[in-house]
């Protein structure tokens, strides 16, 4: 996509009179966008690792230098294994289910040929809107007296369940809601990937007499392959970063049983007003992050030489 | 690309697209009905669904998050018609702004060759700036605009958004410049206008309704911001979300006034889904997935 750009910039560049300030043109559009971001993201992230080191109370201005003391309690306590572990399980099985549900639909909306354009829009509705709301629908439709789902669970013979309550129970709620909001993102990501796939491949297949199974497992699946790990990496750093959905819905409980590493992060950090050890966790996060970014750059790439 | 399919397996794909229609649509409903529901409605024994046929739907949780508001200051349901405001202006400008900036840079990447840092490193260093997390963020923000003494006001909020959003910004119209043909600009250059003129008068007009996606994207993501909003503002500069979120603590879970607000809080992103469609996957896979 970059080639013939390049070439044609290539010939446009030399034109006469106007190349020195062509030249300055070139930094003049970039440099404001990669200022700011150097203010208000980098400069930032960098003053957080600082903070990793330090200690800083509201009141004073000054952050004294604790050394390693942060990292040696984040190490030592139990609630930040706990809730690592949490939160890398968290992550992995609902980007698993998403990407299972959302390849179904996917496939699903790619033979609705009528109700495509309708079903797609319907589907996209959830990712979109705020996740405060949607928590909140979420707390009302699990709730134990009132709640739709236990009325549902009712109808069907099942004994109303503590859905908020219970240790277990509250991480499959926080699973659900997440599920309801981002299996879209996969299933239109799919159906998207789908839609630009050859046809001609598969004509040649079907004249050659493939099976609609071996269509699919010989040439959809492999060509969509690229396309499904970049999604899921994106999908995943997201997961990670969840916090509203917890703040709502269970308020990181009962106990600590939804306490994933960003909710963590903030309440050891906002209430007990500790700065330091709340860069910690944020960077404990960032590292792990990191590597799932890395894994979508190398696929992005390929994707994008590919086209 | 429609092909000779087994009928069994046409049964099983429309039963799932039933079935996620009916899971996707009902906490939807469920909100909707419920902003309309009496108190009496939503805490009776069984739960209901359809107005006019198993409750009377009542315009009283709407009266009252929009017409009391002072009394309603009290038990914590906040002054909606400010907050409302403040969510608008934060999303407005920051909006604004990173269209502003994000558009030259879009426009830079995709006509300029850049030598020491390829074009590509430079977009990958840009969309990195999205994937930390905003934790990571969220406290030296904290200190420096405490520091700034800006905390608490709309200003902190806009240019908190303004960063969030432009790395996506940038790599949509990115694309979107790519696409438009390079010749006319390229022909008004020959004919004597600068690279600024070219940009102004040929490429901005052609690229408008893509900085308007772009626009609306990043208008309902500084809309939606939760977590900026809860550390930085504490009342001045509230948002929308963050009193939501607060509401419970105060008073226990009032669902009837709280799906009143969720339902005003969730029109702008359900107007912007309906006007930009096919380009929300576009968006949210920062266009590693074309439409």
């Amino acid at each position: 996509m970059a080639g013939p750009v390049a070439v044609q910039t290539a010939r446009v560049a030399p034109v006469a009179k106007g190349h020195r300030l062509e030249r300055s043109a070139r930094f003049v559009f970039l440099v404001p966008t990669v200022a700011y971001l150097l203010l208000l993201g980098i400069f930032p992230l960098l003053f957080s690792l600082y903070l990793v080191f330090g200690s800083w109370q509201a009141g004073t201005k000054d952050i004294s230098w604790v050394g390693l003391d942060n990292i040696r309690r984040l190490i030592e306590q139990d609630r930040f294994w706990n809730s690592l572990t949490l939160t890398i399980t968290f992550v992995a099985l609902v980007t698993a289910v998403e990407l299972l549900l959302g390849t179904l639909v996917a496939l699903s909306l790619q033979s609705a040929v009528r109700s495509r354009n309708w079903l797609r829009l319907a589907y996209t509705m959830p990712m979109l809107l705020p996740p405060i709301a949607v928590s909140y629908t979420w707390r009302m439709l699990f709730d134990f007296n009132r709640g739709p789902i236990n009325y549902f669970l009712g109808l069907v013979g099942i004994e109303p369940v503590r859905w908020l309550a219970g240790q277990k129970s509250a991480v499959i709620a926080v699973m659900i809601a997440d599920i309801w909001q981002w299996t879209p993102f996969i299933a239109l990501g799919v159906l998207a990937a789908l839609e630009s796939l050859p046809a001609e491949l598969y004509e040649a297949a079907v004249v050659d007499g493939a099976s609609a199974g071996s269509l699919l497992r010989d040439i959809t699946l492999p060509l969509l392959q690229p396309y499904i790990v970049a999604l899921v990496a994106l999908r995943a750093i997201d997961a990670f970063k969840i916090f509203d959905l917890v703040y709502v819905l269970t308020g990181g409980g009962p106990g600590t049983a939804t306490e994933f590493l960003g909710y963590y992060g903030y309440v050891v950090g906002f209430r007990p007003f500790n700065m330091g050890f709340t860069a910690s966790v944020a960077w404990a996060m960032v590292i792990l992050m990191s590597i799932i970014f890395f894994i979508f750059l190398r696929v992005f790439r390929r994707i994008e030489q590919e086209a | 690309m429609e092909l000779a399919k087994s009928r069994p397996l046409r049964v099983v794909y429309a039963g799932v697209l039933i079935l996620w229609a009916v899971f996707t649509l009902f906490p939807l409903w469920w909100t909707v009905v419920t902003a309309f529901k009496t108190q009496s409605a939503v805490t009776g024994a069984t739960p209901t669904f359809l107005p006019w046929i198993d409750f009377d739907p009542t315009l009283e949780p709407m009266r009252r998050i929009f017409v009391e508001t002072e009394g309603y200051g009290v038990s914590g349901m906040g002054n909606l018609r400010k907050l409302a405001m403040n969510s608008l202006i934060a999303a407005l400008c920051s909006g604004l702004l990173a269209v502003l900036l994000g558009t030259s840079a879009a426009y830079a990447l995709s006509r300029f060759q850049y030598q020491r840092w390829k074009n590509r490193d430079i977009a990958f260093w840009l969309i990195s700036q999205r994937m930390f997390p905003p934790i990571a963020l969220v406290v030296p923000y904290f200190i420096l605009f405490n520091f700034l003494d800006i905390l608490d006001t709309q200003l902190a909020l806009i240019l908190v958004y303004t960063g969030m959003n432009l790395p996506l910004i940038v790599w949509l119209l990115r694309d979107y410049f790519r696409d438009l043909p390079v010749e006319l600009e390229e022909a008004s250059m020959v004919d004597g206008s600068t690279r600024y003129g070219a940009f102004f008068r040929i490429a901005l007009p052609l690229a408008l309704p893509g900085l308007v996606v772009a626009f609306l994207f990043a208008f309902v993501f500084a809309w939606n911001e939760f977590l900026f909003a809860l550390t930085l503002t504490f009342e001045e500069a509230k948002t929308l979300p963050v009193q939501i979120a607060g509401n419970v603590a105060l008073t226990g879970p009032r669902y009837w006034d709280i799906a009143a607000q969720g339902l005003v809080v969730m029109v702008p992103p359900l107007i912007v889904a309906l006007l930009t469609g096919r380009y929300i996957i576009r968006g949210l896979t920062l266009g590693a997935v074309k439409y």
